[in-house]
């Protein structure tokens, strides 16, 4: 279940922290409960090292480990991201497909919630 | 201090990325710390940019959001914007173009209104596509917020629109790190912009705080969340709607293999209800159940109907609460529940017959879910 492993690789610790001052934010937000918040990792395969140089550029792993595609959704938005730069040779955009495909490919057919 | 990559470290990024030098270490570190630490209350989706949903039970605990609870859907990260140097740019077709401060803005005649955002991918985890883009939103991707700033309409009308004139473009300024990226830019008609279009320096008695678009942002009451541009910084009078892929590609309620271009764009939201209490897999007391919630879309609530029988029979709740214009509205029911498992739902209605479907018709985007709320508790 990809939401077992989104949860699993998101590490949110509990614990309430005080708030050190995330620049910006406003004084609303330092008054507020704080809790650490650590980034997931990209799932291991080949061509992990590949999305972490040319994906992570733009966005951060999260919103890539939450996506769910077959190889022609993969193939799609591959092509809209290197024509908006991401920087890709083509023995490593093929790698990059199979990496995704392989660790985030389509969503079994599920009902609803 | 900059969030965004000039082009000349953009440059220097690529060289090292033909070096082999991981790009994603060279990240500017603003952008990473903005979601090193997070409110309680708040559901982090994705941390930069930064999306943040609101959790059901922070929602749940009074009418307007807190703007620290308040949910965050941002394309780019949070661009560093000085209010003391900004300014606002009206142009394109009209007779007076004119350029403004923030305090002479706020010089001029202000109001506050009670105005719900939500985003268009709310509930998108939710809708059955085998094939999903984009954050997965679960159900806290609204909010509702007291926003004190301008009236559009004020604006434009002082500017003096061209005869042509007909769509109101909404340029911002938050920026890709790669410069091919297209900016954010979104239009709606003139007529909804000379309506009850506010650009908000305000939010909830307090300045607009960065993460929501200060030093001004727009608030678009009855549209989805991306109408409500953030950290506007040029409005410009056109004769047709932006082409922007933010516009022609995204936020489209084209079926899986249909050409966005070619699909419905997704523009007001849609009739809805959220049960805040109970809350999903919480326990009650049997006997009276006290049952909450908003319900909200593009026009005034009518009705809120709830079952514990999977739809069979329909108990209506009280919309309590004044109406507003564009904000949700609170509605409240005592229904008898029995020790055990129970699943509820909720159903809203609005002023013009529309009812909320049972299952919202599935769309590529996951955009626009308003299926029927379900919330499973028990009562002993």
């Amino acid at each position: 279940m990809r939401a077992d492993r989104l949860g699993t690789a998101v590490l949110v610790i509990t614990a309430v922290l005080s708030f050190a001052g995330a620049p910006g934010h406003g004084r609303e937000m330092r008054d507020a409960r704080m809790k650490r918040f650590v980034t997931p990792a990209l799932p291991p395969g080949e061509g992990r090292a590949i999305a972490e140089r040319s994906c992570v550029i733009c966005h951060s792993r999260m919103l890539l480990v939450q996506q769910a595609k077959d190889s022609t959704a993969w193939e799609k938005t591959l092509a809209t991201m290197q024509k908006w730069g991401a920087p890709l040779t083509p023995a490593e955009h093929d790698s990059l497909v199979r990496y995704l495909v392989t660790t985030l490919g389509p969503r079994a057919a599920q009902s609803p919630r | 201090m900059d969030t965004l990559l000039s082009r000349r470290r953009f440059l220097a990024l690529a060289a090292s990325a033909s070096a082999g030098i991981a790009l994603g270490s060279l990240i500017p570190r603003r952008a990473l710390a903005a979601a090193s630490a997070i409110p309680d209350g708040v559901i982090v989706r994705n941390d930069w940019p930064e999306h943040w949903e609101t959790q059901v039970a922070a929602l749940g605990r009074a009418p307007l959001t807190a703007n620290e609870h308040f949910f965050v859907r941002s394309h780019f990260p949070v661009p560093d914007v000085e209010a003391a140097t900004w300014t606002l740019e009206i142009a394109g077709a009209c007779a007076r173009p004119r350029r403004y401060t923030l305090a002479e803005l706020q010089r001029g005649e202000s109001s506050t209104r009670t105005v719900t955002l939500e985003c268009a991918g709310n509930g998108r985890s939710r809708m059955a596509l085998a094939n999903t883009s984009g954050t997965q939103w679960d159900l806290g991707a609204v909010g509702t917020a007291g926003w004190t700033g301008v009236l559009l309409g004020d604006l434009l009308r002082e500017a003096a629109p061209a005869a042509d004139a007909a769509h109101v473009w909404f340029e911002c300024a938050d920026q890709a790190p790669m410069p091919d990226v297209p900016l954010f830019v979104r239009s709606i008609p003139l007529a909804k912009a000379l309506d009850d279009v506010m650009l908000a320096w305000g939010m909830n008695g307090k300045p607009l705080p960065r993460l929501h678009g200060a030093p001004l942002r727009a608030v678009v009451p009855g549209w989805f969340g991306m109408a409500s541009a953030k950290w506007v910084r040029r409005i410009r009078l056109e004769t047709k709607p932006s082409e922007n892929h933010f516009m022609i590609r995204g936020y489209r309620y084209n079926a899986p293999g249909e050409d966005p271009a070619k699909a419905a764009p997704v523009e007001t939201m849609r009739v809805k209800s959220l049960i805040t209490a109970p809350l999903a897999g919480g326990t009650v007391k049997a006997g009276a159940l006290t049952v909450r919630g908003f319900a909200w879309g593009d026009a005034p609530i009518a009705q809120v109907d709830l079952s514990m029988d999977g739809g069979r029979t329909w108990s209506t709740a009280v919309l309590t609460g004044a109406e507003q214009k564009g904000a949700w509205r609170t509605f409240e029911a005592a229904l008898p529940v029995d020790a055990g498992a129970h699943a509820l739902l909720a159903r809203a209605s609005d002023a013009n017959g529309v009812v909320q479907p049972r299952q919202a018709r599935i769309n590529a985007g996951g955009y626009g879910n308003n299926s029927w709320h379900e919330v499973a508790f028990h009562a002993r």
